[in-house]
C-alpha cells in the first residue's frame, strides 16, 4: 500500500506541490517567527550578560510596578558609602539613568522616539561596572562632556569634539561630545538612543544631586556574589534591596523576553491563520482526490484491501505531503524570519541582528504542527475513502454535487444563533470571552452554512456575468455545480478576508471615535507632545511655564503619565494635570466636588468609575507609584471626558510628591497659533499640532498598524488563492470531456480560458463577500464592547471594504491563469475519446 | 459514383454556399486530397490514413464504413478541423484547413460545422435548449426562433427543452445533439457513431431525424459508422480498410452493406 500511495504523489506531482507550498508556507510563517524572536532574544540575552558580568551585586528600592526603561524608584546616593564600607566590597558605582534626549546637527532630536526610547544614564568609571565601551574619543572627563551611543552617532554625523543639545527634563544645555561608546557588542541596546554624562551631571539633570538609581558593586576575590549580597542588606536596612549580578542578568533578560513575548505572539496568530488556511486547502484537495479515486479505491477493496488499509494509505500520502513541506518550510523559515525583520524595521520597529538561531523546541514545534495539521485536515477525506464500496469500481464516478441538506442547514441555522445570541449576550453583559466565543461560533456557523450558501450566491454573483456571453454564463453554472468544493475553497479566502474586514471595520471606527470625541471634549486649540509614548520621555516643564505668560496663549494644561496601581488595579497610563485649568481644556460633563481642591493628596473619579467603585466624595483611593504610595481622597467627579482623561485622575503636585519625573507627557493649549508655536519653537523635541494634525498623526498610526496587520494577512489570503488554483486544477482535470465537446462545438481558447477565470473570480467573491460580513460583523461586536474605551462610533468603511472585494475577485481571476491555461490547451481529440 | 473528380475545390466551395437547395447541382461540401496520417516513428510507424482522396457532395447523407482501426475515425477528426493531417489536405468548402490556426479552426467548427457525437455529447450544466444554443451563443449570436422552434419540433423535444442532460434518456440526449447540430445550419454536419450507445429503436428514430434533415432541409451529414442498418439510411457509403477507401456505394442498403463488407472481409 505505501508504494502505492508513493505512486500515487507521483503521478500528481503538481498537485502535490500546490498543497504541499500552501502548508509549506505556514510552516516557514511559524518557524520564521521563532527563529527571529529566538534569534533576537538570544542577542539580548548575551549583551545582557555581557554587559552586566562585572557585577556581583546590585541595590536598589524594591518595587511592586514593572517600571520600564530604567525609570525604577531612586535610592539616596548617599547609600554607596555604606555599601563601600561592607566587608567583601571591591569597588562601587553609581547608576543613574532617566531620560535625555540628543539633538541632531539639523536641529531636530535624533532617533523614532514613537518606537525607541531616549535614555541618558551615567557613564561609571569602574570599568567592570560600565556596560559600555568607547569605541571612539574618549570618556567624559568634565561635567560638560558626554559619550553618545554609536548608533545615534552613526545617524547623526557626529564626532567626538562636536558640540550638541541635550534634551532633559530640565532646560536644554550645550554639551562637547568626547567619544562614542557602544553597549557590549550593539551599538545600542534595543534601538534606544542614550547620553552617558559624568556622574554629577547625571544626578542633576535626571534624577537629582543627592540620588541614584542603583549601585553596582564588584565583590573582592574569592566572596561569592551570595555571601556579598548577604553582608550588604545586613548593612543597608530594609528601604533597598541588594541582588546577586546573576539576578540582575537573569531579571533584565526576563523584562526584555515579557517585551517581546506579544510580539512573537502576534506573528504566531498570523502564522497559525496562514495554517489555518493551509488545512482548508488541503482538506479541500483530499476530498476532491479521494472522489476522483473512489474508481481505484473500490478496485483496491475489490481484489482485498480492507477500509482501514484504504484509510490508512490517505493518510499516509497527507503525512508525507505535510513532512516534506514543513520540512520545506523550516528552511524557508530562515528567510522569512530575515524578511520578517526587515518588515518589522519597515514599520518601525528596530531589532538587532545577530547570529541566527534555531532552537530545537522551534523546529519540533513548527514540525509538528505542519504535520499534525496535514494529517488532520486529510482525516475526513480520508474517513470517506474507508467507506469506499468494492461495488463502486463498477460504477462512473460521480462528483459529489449535492448543496447542503436540510440537516446541515438546521445545524448552521442553529450554530449561527447561538453563536449571535451568545455575542449579543457577551455585549449585554460586557463578557469579553463570551463575545470571542460566540465570534468563533459565528465563524463555524457561516463555515457549516457555506455549502447550502454556495448555489444561490454563485447564481446571484453570476447574474452580471450574463452580459459577458456564454463564458461567463457556464462558469456560473460551474461555479454552482459542487457547492461543497465551492464553499469549501470560498471558506479559505473568507478566513483571511474576514480578518481583514474586521481589522477595517476596527481601524475606521477608532478613526471616526477619536475625530468624534475630539470634537465634542477638547475645548482647546493645540496639543503639544514629545511623540512619546510612556512616561520614559517628554517634555521639559519649563515649556509650559514659558507657554503660561505668553501673551495669545489663553489656556495651559500640562499632562503627565505615570504607571500605577490605583485601588488594586494596575494602569500602564494614569494622569496628572493640571487640575485648576483641564476643565476648560476637556469638557469633564457636569463636576460633582471641586478640582480645585485636588493638591497633593486629592483625586478626580469619573462618574462611571465611582459607581462601579462606589466611591463618593470624600472616599479614599490608594494608589501605589513606583517608590511610593499615597492614599487619595476623592475630591471631585466628572461625568465625561474620561476617553482624555482616564477614569481617575490626580493634580501635577501629586506626582511630584511621589518622587515621580517632572517630565510632560503632552501639554494641552488653547490659544493663538503663532504664539503656541513661537514659544514651542525653542523646545527641538516639542511637536505642536492643532486639532487636525492631530488626528492625522494618530490616523497615521492606526493606518500604520493596519498596514502591518494587512501585509501579514496577505499571506493567509495569498495561500487562499493557492487553494483557488488547486481547485480549479483538480476541477478541470475532472471536466476534460465537457471541455474537449466545448472546444469542439466551437468555444475559443480565449473563450475557455474566460470561462475558468470568471468561475475563479465568483468564488473570490462569494469568499470574500461572506469574509466581510463576518468581519464587519465582528468589528461592531467588538466596537460595541469597547464602548467604554473610547472606541464607541461604529463605521463601516465601505469604499476600503468594496476595493478589497474587488481586489480578491481579480486575484481569484489570477490565480486561475495557469488552470485556465490548462484548460485551454486541452487537446480537443484526446478529451473527446478520454473515458 | 459521385466522386465529382474534375470539379476544383475552390470552385466546389464557392457553390457550397449554395448547398441548402435541395435538387440543385451537386456541389461539394468538403473535400479530402491524398490524405496521410501516421502515428510513431520508424518501425513503429502506423499509417491511419494511407492516401485518402474523397469528396463529400453537399445535400447528401453520407456514410463512412469500416471496421475498428481502418481509418475512418482518423478521416472524419481531420475533415472536422479536429485532428491534423501528416500529408495532403483538407478543404471545407473553399477553405484549407491546413492555413488555419487554432482560433480559425474553432470558429470554422463552431460557424460552419455541426457535431454528433456517440455520447457524452451534451454540456452537463446547461439544459437542452441551452446545449441547443451552444455554438450560437459561443460566436455571440441568437438563433432565430423561428428556425430554433422548427429544429426542436423536428426532434421532437418541445417538452424537454429545460432539462438538464442527466434528466433525459440516452435517446433524448441525441436528439438534443441532432438539433444542436442543426441549429447553427452548418454547411456539414459529422456523426461519429451516433447510435452506437443506443437501442436499435432509439437508434433507428435518430437516423431517421439525421436523413429528413438531409431530405427537406438539404443538410450534408457525413457519418462514421460501422453498424450496416446505420449505413443504409445513407445516400452514399464509402468503405475504408488499413487507411485506405476500397469501396463506395450508392444507395446502400443492409443487405448491399453487409455484401461489402463480406466480400471485403474475404
Amino acid at each position: 500500500m505505501i508504494a502505492l500511495t508513493f505512486k500515487e504523489l507521483a503521478a500528481h506531482k503538481l498537485r502535490l506541490l500546490t498543497t504541499a507550498f500552501a502548508i509549506m508556507l505556514g510552516v516557514a510563517f511559524m518557524s520564521g517567527t521563532f527563529i527571529l524572536t529566538d534569534t533576537i532574544g538570544a542577542t539580548f540575552d548575551s549583551v545582557l550578560a555581557d554587559v552586566d558580568a562585572g557585577v556581583d551585586a546590585y541595590v536598589r528600592t524594591p518595587t511592586d510596578i514593572d517600571a520600564g526603561y530604567g525609570q525604577g524608584p531612586r535610592l539616596a546616593a548617599s547609600i554607596a558609602d555604606t555599601v563601600a564600607a561592607v566587608d567583601g566590597v571591591d569597588q562601587v558605582a553609581l547608576r543613574i539613568n532617566g531620560y535625555a534626549r540628543i539633538v541632531g546637527p539639523d536641529g531636530a532630536p535624533i532617533g523614532d522616539i514613537t518606537n525607541n526610547p531616549a535614555m541618558g544614564t551615567n557613564w561609571v568609571t569602574v570599568d567592570e561596572l560600565n556596560p559600555w565601551v568607547i569605541s571612539t574619543g574618549r570618556p567624559p572627563s568634565s561635567d560638560n562632556e558626554i559619550v553618545i551611543d554609536k548608533s545615534s552617532a552613526d545617524a547623526s554625523g557626529y564626532q567626538p569634539g562636536d558640540v550638541t543639545t541635550v534634551l532633559t527634563k530640565t532646560s536644554p544645555r550645550q554639551f562637547t561630545i568626547s567619544g562614542i561608546a557602544k553597549f557590549g557588542d550593539l551599538d545600542s541596546p534595543a534601538g534606544a538612543s542614550f547620553v552617558l554624562f559624568t556622574d554629577a551631571t547625571a544626578a542633576v539633570l535626571m534624577a537629582s544631586p543627592s540620588e541614584a538609581s542603583a549601585i553596582a558593586v564588584t565583590a573582592d576575590d574569592g566572596v561569592s556574589q551570595v555571601a556579598l549580597v548577604g553582608a550588604i542588606t545586613a548593612a543597608v536596612g530594609s528601604d533597598v534591596e541588594a541582588i546577586t549580578g546573576a539576578t540582575l542578568i537573569a531579571e533584565n533578560q526576563a523584562t526584555l523576553a515579557a517585551n517581546f513575548a506579544g510580539f512573537r505572539v502576534i506573528l504566531l496568530i498570523f502564522a497559525l491563520v496562514a495554517m489555518f488556511v493551509g488545512a482548508f486547502i488541503i482538506n479541500n484537495t483530499f476530498s476532491i482526490t479521494v472522489a476522483q479515486r473512489t474508481r481505484d479505491m473500490a478496485l483496491l477493496r475489490a481484489i482485498g484491501a480492507s477500509g482501514r488499509q484504504v484509510k490508512r494509505s490517505v493518510l499516509v500520502e497527507a503525512s508525507i505531503i505535510g513532512i516534506v513541506a514543513s520540512a520545506a518550510g523550516l528552511l524557508a523559515g530562515i528567510a522569512v524570519a530575515a524578511g520578517l525583520g526587515k518588515l518589522m524595521s519597515q514599520f518601525g520597529i528596530d531589532l538587532p541582528e545577530g547570529p541566527t538561531v534555531l532552537s530545537p523546541a522551534a523546529l519540533v514545534l513548527s514540525f509538528g504542527v505542519g504535520v499534525t495539521i496535514t494529517a488532520l485536515s486529510a482525516w475526513l477525506p480520508a474517513r470517506r475513502a474507508a467507506k469506499v464500496a468494492p461495488i463502486d469500481a463498477m460504477r462512473s464516478v460521480s462528483v459529489d454535487d449535492s448543496a447542503g441538506s436540510t440537516r446541515r442547514t438546521m445545524l448552521g441555522a442553529s450554530v449561527l444563533a447561538a453563536g449571535v445570541g451568545a455575542i449579543l449576550a457577551g455585549l449585554a453583559v460586557e463578557e469579553i470571552a463570551i463575545v470571542g466565543v460566540g465570534a468563533v461560533g459565528a465563524f463555524a456557523a457561516v463555515g457549516i452554512l457555506g455549502p447550502v450558501l454556495a448555489r444561490p450566491a454563485a447564481r446571484l454573483l453570476g447574474q452580471p456575468l450574463r452580459l459577458r456571453g456564454i463564458s461567463g454564463e457556464i462558469a456560473t453554472r460551474n461555479a454552482m455545480r459542487s457547492p461543497k468544493r465551492t464553499a469549501r475553497t470560498a471558506a479559505s479566502l473568507m478566513i483571511g478576508v474576514a480578518l481583514v474586514g474586521f481589522i477595517s471595520v476596527f481601524g475606521a471606527s477608532s478613526k471616526t471615535s477619536l475625530a468624534g470625541s475630539l470634537d465634542e471634549e477638547f475645548l482647546g486649540t493645540h496639543i503639544i507632545s514629545d511623540g512619546g509614548w510612556d512616561n520614559t520621555t517628554g517634555l521639559s516643564p519649563e515649556l509650559a511655564d514659558r507657554l503660561r505668560v505668553q501673551t495669545g496663549v489663553d489656556e495651559v494644561s500640562q499632562a503627565r503619565i505615570a504607571r500605577a496601581v490605583v485601588d488594586g488595579t494596575p494602569t500602564d497610563v494614569f494622569f496628572a494635570f493640571d487640575a485648576t485649568t483641564i476643565d476648560s481644556i476637556f469638557r469633564l460633563g457636569s463636576i460633582d466636588g471641586d478640582l480645585d481642591a485636588l493638591g497633593a493628596d486629592g483625586i478626580a473619579v469619573s462618574a462611571a468609575e465611582a459607581r462601579d467603585q462606589g466611591w463618593r466624595i470624600g472616599s479614599r483611593v490608594p494608589v501605589t507609584f513606583i517608590g511610593s504610595e499615597t492614599t487619595f481622597v476623592v475630591e471631585a467627579i466628572y461625568t465625561s471626558g474620561s476617553d482624555w482623561v482616564g477614569t481617575s485622575f490626580v493634580d501635577l503636585d501629586a506626582f511630584t510628591a511621589n518622587g515621580l519625573d517632572d517630565l510632560d507627557f503632552r501639554i494641552y493649549v488653547s490659544g493663538d497659533s503663532t504664539a503656541i508655536t513661537t514659544v514651542a519653537a525653542d523646545d527641538p523635541s516639542a511637536v505642536v499640532q492643532d486639532r487636525a494634525a492631530f488626528l492625522d498623526s494618530k490616523n497615521g498610526q492606526v493606518d500604520n498598524m493596519l498596514g502591518l496587520f494587512y501585509v501579514m494577512l496577505a499571506l493567509a489570503v495569498f495561500i487562499a488563492l493557492l487553494g483557488i488554483a488547486n481547485t480549479l486544477a483538480l476541477s478541470i482535470g475532472e471536466r476534460t470531456r465537457e471541455l474537449g465537446l466545448m472546444r469542439a462545438v466551437g468555444m475559443t481558447r480565449v473563450q475557455t480560458r474566460s470561462m475558468v477565470r470568471w468561475e475563479a473570480a465568483i468564488i473570490a467573491v462569494f469568499g470574500s463577500t461572506l469574509g466581510l460580513a463576518i468581519g464587519t460583523f465582528f468589528g461592531w461586536a467588538v466596537v460595541r464592547a469597547l464602548a467604554d474605551h473610547g472606541i464607541d462610533t461604529l463605521t463601516v468603511p465601505i469604499t476600503s471594504l468594496t476595493i478589497v472585494t474587488m481586489i480578491a475577485a481579480t486575484a481569484g481571476a489570477a490565480a486561475a491563469i495557469l488552470p485556465a491555461r490548462r484548460a485551454a490547451r486541452i487537446d480537443v481529440l484526446t478529451a473527446l475519446v478520454s473515458q | 459514383m459521385t466522386m465529382t473528380s474534375t470539379a476544383t475545390p475552390s470552385r466546389a466551395g464557392a457553390l457550397a454556399h449554395h448547398a441548402h437547395v435541395p435538387g440543385g447541382a451537386s456541389p461539394v461540401a468538403a473535400t479530402v486530397r491524398d490524405a496521410v496520417k501516421t502515428y510513431g516513428r520508424g518501425e513503429n510507424e502506423v499509417r491511419a490514413l494511407d492516401g485518402v482522396s474523397v469528396e463529400f457532395v453537399a445535400g447528401r447523407f453520407t456514410a463512412i464504413m469500416g471496421p475498428s482501426g481502418s481509418g475512418k475515425s482518423t478521416l472524419m477528426h481531420s475533415v472536422a478541423g479536429l485532428d491534423t493531417l501528416t500529408s495532403g489536405s483538407v478543404w471545407i468548402g473553399d477553405t484549407d484547413l491546413s492555413t488555419l490556426n487554432d482560433r480559425s479552426l474553432t470558429k470554422l467548427r463552431r460557424d460552419r460545422i455541426g457535431f454528433i457525437f456517440q455520447s457524452f455529447n451534451l454540456v452537463p450544466t446547461l439544459t437542452a435548449a441551452e446545449n441547443i444554443a451552444l455554438p450560437a451563443r459561443l460566436a455571440g449570436r441568437t438563433i432565430d426562433p423561428g428556425w430554433f422552434a422548427h429544429v426542436v419540433g423536428t426532434v421532437g423535444l418541445q417538452k424537454r427543452l429545460r432539462h438538464r442532460p442527466s434528466e433525459l434518456s440516452g435517446g433524448q440526449q441525441q436528439r438534443v445533439a441532432v438539433a444542436r447540430a442543426l441549429a447553427s445550419r452548418p454547411e456539414i454536419i459529422f456523426a461519429d457513431e451516433p447510435t452506437g450507445n443506443l437501442d436499435s429503436l432509439t437508434g433507428a428514430e435518430i437516423l431517421s431525424f439525421m436523413r429528413s434533415a438531409v431530405r427537406t432541409l438539404g443538410q450534408t451529414i457525413v457519418m462514421v459508422t460501422h453498424d450496416p442498418v446505420a449505413a443504409s439510411y445513407a445516400d452514399r457509403a464509402v468503405f475504408l480498410a488499413d487507411g485506405r477507401i476500397v469501396d463506395d456505394l450508392d444507395q446502400p442498403t443492409t443487405d448491399s452493406v453487409l455484401d461489402r463488407i463480406r466480400h471485403l472481409g474475404a
